[in-house]
């Protein structure tokens, strides 16, 4: 967990370090995902997408994207053992302030030695299996990984060889050969913006019963297409984690109330988009 | 309408923080590899039955999810696996979706054929280069292939562009080298003009 949760860190000081440099109103929260996060939980997963609109708003108005070029090292060492919790100042105006506690259902604080990287950062391994020795104790600028090491190979299915990513397609298109926008000078949103978004996902979101018996959890991530009349259509997982969650996902996106669709050249268009489902069980502990 | 290239793939890793390059990378790993090290980290990369499989434009599809951090750091892609240097269609492919900007590596035994090398090296920003051991005798016991084409491929991007650009990884293997073996394999490879060295241990637990 600890391992996760300095990586959520180090992410979000990433994602202010760009808003500073691009002057985007940005208020961060201490994540309190429960569990090992790695910064992909739907709060910050939806800080990123936040920003990317924030960053192609001020394109589209002529500013280029700063990438000062940040320093992960120096980012390890304002993280990797540090005990204490920035405070975070509010800035002034009305910033959005993602919020998917009621999402997750986890309200709890993770406790900040939850971020400490405790000793041994190395994968568990079989008696016939050698691993990559770095470091045993908690120092800066050091890798959290071994190099190339894949320690999460999450889709190693019994049905073997799946062809392709979960392709199946759903819904209707009033027309194939219009073309798909991926930035529109105005992006398509859920009505009531992202955060209804995420309350009204939350709400719909059934457990399948599969996954909870077998404790799958992960983020199912789901693309499809905001229509000109503002429905959604062409809708696909890109990556899931099975066990009836990825049908889950595509139940909920597909059932989903019309959009606002996006507009481009005063005109709304066809504009592709994708979000992150999160399964997590809430009595899942690390 | 050509046949779009395909690849397996059988894991991919996002937020990998310094691990597999500079920057935040994404790992993604192919399946196959044309050696059988004693003690490979990623073994799924031998089992097709482990893996998907992807077109490019499908893997851009997923990754770009992090293209934010990999501009802000310099980060990117690193291609593992197995070995990625295998997969030369799909990697000019993928470059060509995801544009200049990130930092495509490959993390590499060089066990392939010169015209792979040469075909990837314009699209790839670097490379990390598992050496094993410079010795043909042990690299040939511990892997179960010869090192002359490993050998000759390092030479080739040596000379053929930047040396910073390359990390060569130098482990201790137990049962397999000894440290007189790998100063040996270091100095060799300074000679060679290599800069940038990892030199680790394998532990068994």
């Amino acid at each position: 967990m600890a391992k996760g949760k300095q990586t959520c860190k180090i992410l979000k000081e990433i994602r202010k370090q760009i808003a500073a440099e691009n002057d985007i109103e940005f208020i961060t929260s201490e994540c309190t995902h429960k569990g090992d996060c790695k910064g992909t939980c739907p709060k910050c997963e939806a800080e990123v997408r936040y920003l990317e609109r924030e960053l192609e708003k001020r394109q589209r108005m002529g500013k280029a994207a700063v990438f000062a070029g940040m320093s992960l090292g120096t980012l390890f060492a304002a993280t990797s053992c540090n005990t204490s919790t920035p405070v975070q100042q509010p800035l002034e105006g009305e910033p959005y302030i993602p919020d998917t506690t009621e999402m997750s259902n986890q309200k709890d604080t993770i406790p900040d030695d939850a971020y400490l990287l405790e000793g041994d950062v190395l994968a568990p391994v079989t008696d016939t299996t050698m691993k990559e020795e770095k470091k045993t104790s908690c120092k800066k600028d050091e890798p959290l990984a071994i190099v190339g090491d894949i320690e999460e190979v999450d889709w190693a299915t019994e049905e073997g060889v799946t062809e392709g990513v979960i392709v199946p397609e759903t819904g209707e298109i009033e027309d194939p050969e219009k073309e798909v926008y991926q930035i529109v000078e105005q992006m398509p949103k859920f009505p009531g913006g992202e955060v209804k978004l995420m309350e009204y996902v939350s709400n719909s979101i059934q457990y399948p019963k599969e996954a909870k018996e077998n404790g799958v959890q992960g983020i199912v991530y789901v693309s499809f297409i905001v229509e000109p009349d503002g429905s959604v259509t062409i809708v696909k997982v890109l990556r899931g984690i099975g066990h009836g969650c990825d049908e889950e996902a595509l139940r909920v996106v597909e059932s989903m109330p019309k959009w606002n669709p996006g507009m481009h050249g005063g005109e709304p268009v066809r504009v592709s988009y994708q979000i992150p489902i999160w399964f997590k069980l809430e009595d899942s502990q690390e | 309408m050509p046949e779009t290239t395909r690849a397996r793939i059988f894991g991919i890793s996002r937020h990998r923080l310094t691990t597999d390059g500079e920057g935040v990378t994404t790992l993604v790993a192919f399946s196959g590899c044309p050696l059988r090290c004693k003690y490979c980290i990623n073994k799924a990369s031998w089992e097709v039955e482990k893996s998907r499989v992807y077109t490019p434009e499908i893997l851009f599809e997923e990754v770009k999810i992090d293209q934010l951090y990999f501009l802000a750091t310099h980060g990117g892609i690193t291609f593992g696996g197995g070995e990625p240097l295998l997969q030369v269609d799909f990697i000019k492919a993928f470059r060509e979706l995801c544009g200049s900007q990130w930092q495509l590596l490959a993390e590499t035994s060089l066990n392939v054929p010169f015209e792979n090398v040469e075909a990837l090296d314009a699209v790839l920003d670097g490379y990390i280069v598992d050496i094993k051991d410079m010795n043909p005798g042990i690299y040939e016991a511990y892997t179960g292939k010869e090192n002359k084409t490993v050998l000759e491929n390092l030479q080739w991007l040596l000379e053929y562009g930047d040396p910073k650009r390359i990390t060569v990884r130098v482990p201790h293997i137990p049962d397999f080298n000894t440290d007189e073996d790998v100063s040996r394999s270091m100095e060799q490879l300074k000679t060679l003009g290599v800069l940038n060295f990892d030199e680790f241990n394998y532990i068994i637990r």
